[in-house]
This record gives structure tokens, C-alpha cells and sequence, in this order.
């Protein structure tokens, strides 16, 4: 794969793929802390790679309908999901990775609307635990 | 989603105002009063996984000469925006027979004079949003 336009993530949420259609945005970022270890002679900082941690956020269009957004989302509230990431839905390959992360559902917003706009909400998750990247 | 699906829909709807004909394609003549669907822009990908875009129709209204007062009465209530207008005519099945996910009138884009084969008719243009596959 190339550079691309995002038009085909495909996000699943505990296994299933059923709300990846509803999405319009997909972030996933990882970081580590910056710790400094900068001592007395030295002229510059110094630093090492603390701990890391990630943060999930999604933009959705919202839909109440049977198994669809916010049925599924709800009853996670305050739950883990398991969340896993690909740039296309074809198969995990080097060009197009996986990243698998559990999420901790810290936030939803069930209800979101600007008269005469579609309905849409986004959410932004931390993660618990690593985050693992695989090409097959 | 077919195109020609979302344009029924519309018809259909626009059809529950009475005495109106509706075209579901722009046509070589009028004959007022008369409804005519158009299709003026999709916007795709407004969903992952291309399972939305965005169609935006113009349905021009044309009532009869722009001089004829009734004309000008008929469309008041056309584009007032209660029971008996376009807008409420149009989102009275939203869905479009379960073609769309939604269907919103935004605007009255333009009133007045529309000249058709060297008449002047009394005219009103409506931009409406579809959301559908």
C-alpha cells in the first residue's frame, strides 16, 4: 500500500465489526512519557523513554436502531473493549498493519445533535495495556 | 443506492400535495403547476467504508406566470414550511420507501421569475439533502 485516502478502517470492537460503516473519523495514538535525566555538568537536558500509554478517539454517526451505535456502545460504559485497527478491511499484511489495544470506555455521548446537521458524536478512549502491532 | 430510487422517493412524496405533477427528470416542457427533481451534487464518503454519501437535490416548483396572482398565493403556502409546503410534502416519508437513511429540506435556494421557452414563469427552487448509500 501507498499513500491513501482514508476511506476503508476497519475497526473492530470486541470482535465485532458491525459499527465500523458508522465511523468518520479513526485516531489512535501512542506516546511515551519523557523523563529527564539531565545531571549536574551537563549543559543540555538528557532524557529517556518513560512509561507509555495510548488514547483511542472515533467520530461516529450516531444511530439508535437495533444493534447498531449506541445499542452497542452504551453497555460498555465504564467497561474494557477490545479494539483492533486496520488502514483498509483487506487482510493484516506489512502494508496493512493491525494495532490491537484494550480501551477503557471512559466516555460516550448518547445524545448529540445541531439542528439541521446530521447527528454525530466522537469519543475518546485511553487504553489499558499494551498496544500490539501485527502484519500477519 | 440507485439514484432513480431516491428520486421516486422524493416524487412520491411530492406527490401527497394535491394538484401538483411531479417529473422525477427535468422535462422538455412544463405545464404548470409541476414539481421537477434534479440531482445537483453528491458528496461521497461521508462514512467509513463508502456506506454513506450525501446527495443533494433541487426540486424546482413551477406554478404558473409569474403575473398570475393565484401563482403567488399557491406558492406562499408551497414554501411556508407547515403542512401543505415542499419541505413537509418531502420529509413526510424520510426514509424514502427505505432507500435513504434520511431526507432533509434545508433551504428555499431561489424564488421567482424562471423563463421557460420565452415565458416567465412563477418558479421556486428547493435545495434537499438525502443521506443514503
Amino acid at each position: 500500500m501507498a499513500i491513501f485516502v482514508a476511506t476503508d478502517f476497519s475497526v473492530s470492537i470486541n470482535g465485532s465489526t458491525a459499527l465500523a460503516s458508522y465511523l468518520t473519523q479513526v485516531e489512535l495514538t501512542a506516546s511515551a512519557t519523557d523523563v529527564t535525566t539531565t545531571a549536574f555538568g551537563s549543559s543540555f537536558v538528557t532524557r529517556v523513554a518513560g512509561l507509555k500509554e495510548g488514547s483511542l478517539t472515533l467520530a461516529f454517526n450516531q444511530d439508535y436502531a437495533s444493534g447498531t451505535v449506541d445499542a452497542t456502545l452504551f453497555p460498555l460504559l465504564g467497561a474494557n473493549a477490545t479494539v483492533v485497527i486496520k488502514p483498509t478491511s483487506s487482510a493484516v499484511s506489512s502494508a496493512n498493519p493491525s494495532y490491537s489495544a484494550v480501551c477503557l470506555v471512559t466516555e460516550l455521548t448518547p445524545v448529540s445533535g445541531t439542528i439541521g446537521d446530521l447527528s454525530v458524536f466522537t469519543v475518546t478512549w485511553p487504553t489499558t495495556g499494551a498496544i500490539t502491532r501485527a502484519t500477519a | 443506492m440507485s439514484i432513480s430510487l431516491l428520486r421516486a422517493g422524493l416524487a412520491k412524496n411530492l406527490a401527497t400535495i394535491k394538484g401538483l405533477r411531479v417529473v422525477e427528470t427535468l422535462p422538455d416542457l412544463v405545464n404548470p403547476p409541476m414539481a421537477m427533481i434534479g440531482l445537483a451534487k453528491v458528496a461521497y464518503n461521508q462514512q467509513n467504508q463508502r456506506s454513506m454519501a450525501e446527495y443533494t437535490f433541487q426540486v424546482t416548483v413551477v406554478l404558473g406566470r409569474v403575473s398570475e396572482r393565484t401563482a403567488q398565493r399557491d406558492m406562499d403556502v408551497l414554501v411556508a414550511p407547515g403542512e401543505g409546503s415542499v419541505k413537509y410534502a418531502i420529509e413526510s416519508d424520510r426514509t424514502l420507501g427505505g432507500n435513504a437513511f434520511d431526507v432533509f429540506v434545508s433551504e428555499l435556494s431561489a424564488i421567482g421569475a424562471l423563463q421557460v421557452n420565452g415565458i416567465d414563469y412563477y418558479s421556486a427552487e428547493f435545495s434537499v439533502q438525502v443521506f443514503a448509500r
